[in-house]
């Protein structure tokens, strides 16, 4: 068995429903991402919660979105990553490169290279559009093709 | 002591976590390289073997049949032929799809929404879209 046909059997035939729902997710946090980094970076006063809190939230949430993220872009490069063809599976492929290229400068930024921690909120907001690009180029083609 | 032996050891866990997403970040292009370079040596072969425009399609043999590509499933779910029919899939979505065969052998590469695909087939097989890996269907073959 393949690992595409466990996905699917996983998900009872409904693998890209799934993948459709936790991209939606994970755009979702992404947006509460940038929130929550605007208020502890106090340029935002929402969510109302302390600076504090909202940095413990956005660690925590952030987690959950790297794992979701790295579900979902490991089902899709086992199984249907590689036709350039139509444009927006190539610029989805794009996009879901881009945006472990992204994780992969944010976990060095804030983990290894202390001093890159000025280009965050640059690498955050990439992040964020990236993952809208990906949701775009993914769900909404899922919905008008219904 | 010079301030490269000031600095903390990185932790190789993080060090871990940034290779993994670099990683995943070159995974796509490496498969789309892999991908491009498979189809390309394949297009010969499986231009012989049938990928034909809507408009050029015509009709299946006999005892061949159609599949249809539609709302994101194949229809019907499975095709009974003939040994040695031709099986025409027609793609009547508006998203794109592949025919591609769990066994390897068939693999129409991408048809676009109004192309067709067919090939000639002695074996059943089953096969799924690459594209959007929950539409699967199945050729069984008698005779």
């Amino acid at each position: 068995m393949d690992v595409i046909e466990l996905l699917n059997d996983l998900t009872g035939g409904q693998l890209l429903l799934w993948k459709v729902l936790l991209t939606s997710v994970i755009f979702a946090c992404a947006g509460f991402q940038v929130l929550l980094a605007a208020r502890f970076y106090e340029a935002s006063t929402v969510p109302p919660i302390s600076t504090g809190a909202a940095a413990r939230t956005h660690r925590l949430n952030g987690k959950l979105t790297v794992t979701l993220a790295v579900v979902v872009g490991l089902s899709c490069l086992v199984g249907p990553a590689g036709p350039t063809s139509p444009t927006r599976v190539l610029l989805h492929s794009v996009f879901g490169s881009l945006v472990f290229a992204l994780l992969a400068a944010k976990y060095t930024a804030l983990k290894l290279r202390p001093a890159w921690g000025r280009y965050l909120p640059w690498i955050g907001s990439g992040l964020f559009l990236t993952f809208a690009a990906i949701w775009a180029t993914s769900v909404a083609d899922y919905v008008t093709a219904r | 002591m010079s301030r490269a032996a000031d600095r903390p050891r990185p932790n190789p866990v993080w060090l871990l976590v940034v290779v993994v997403m670099a990683g995943l970040a070159l995974a796509g292009p490496v498969i789309i390289i892999r991908d491009q370079r498979a189809a390309d040596a394949a297009a010969a072969p499986k231009a012989a073997e049938g990928a034909l425009p809507a408009e050029a399609a015509g009709t299946p043999a006999a005892a061949g049949g159609t599949v249809k590509m539609a709302g994101l499933a194949f229809a019907p779910g499975t095709l009974t032929v003939a040994k040695g029919a031709t099986v025409v899939f027609d793609n009547d979505d508006t998203a794109p799809h592949t025919v591609t065969a769990r066994s390897g052998g068939v693999d129409s590469g991408v048809l676009d929404p109004g192309k067709q695909f067919s090939t000639t087939v002695t074996e059943g097989f089953d096969y799924f879209c690459q594209i959007h890996p929950s539409m699967t269907a199945k050729i069984a073959v008698t005779g």
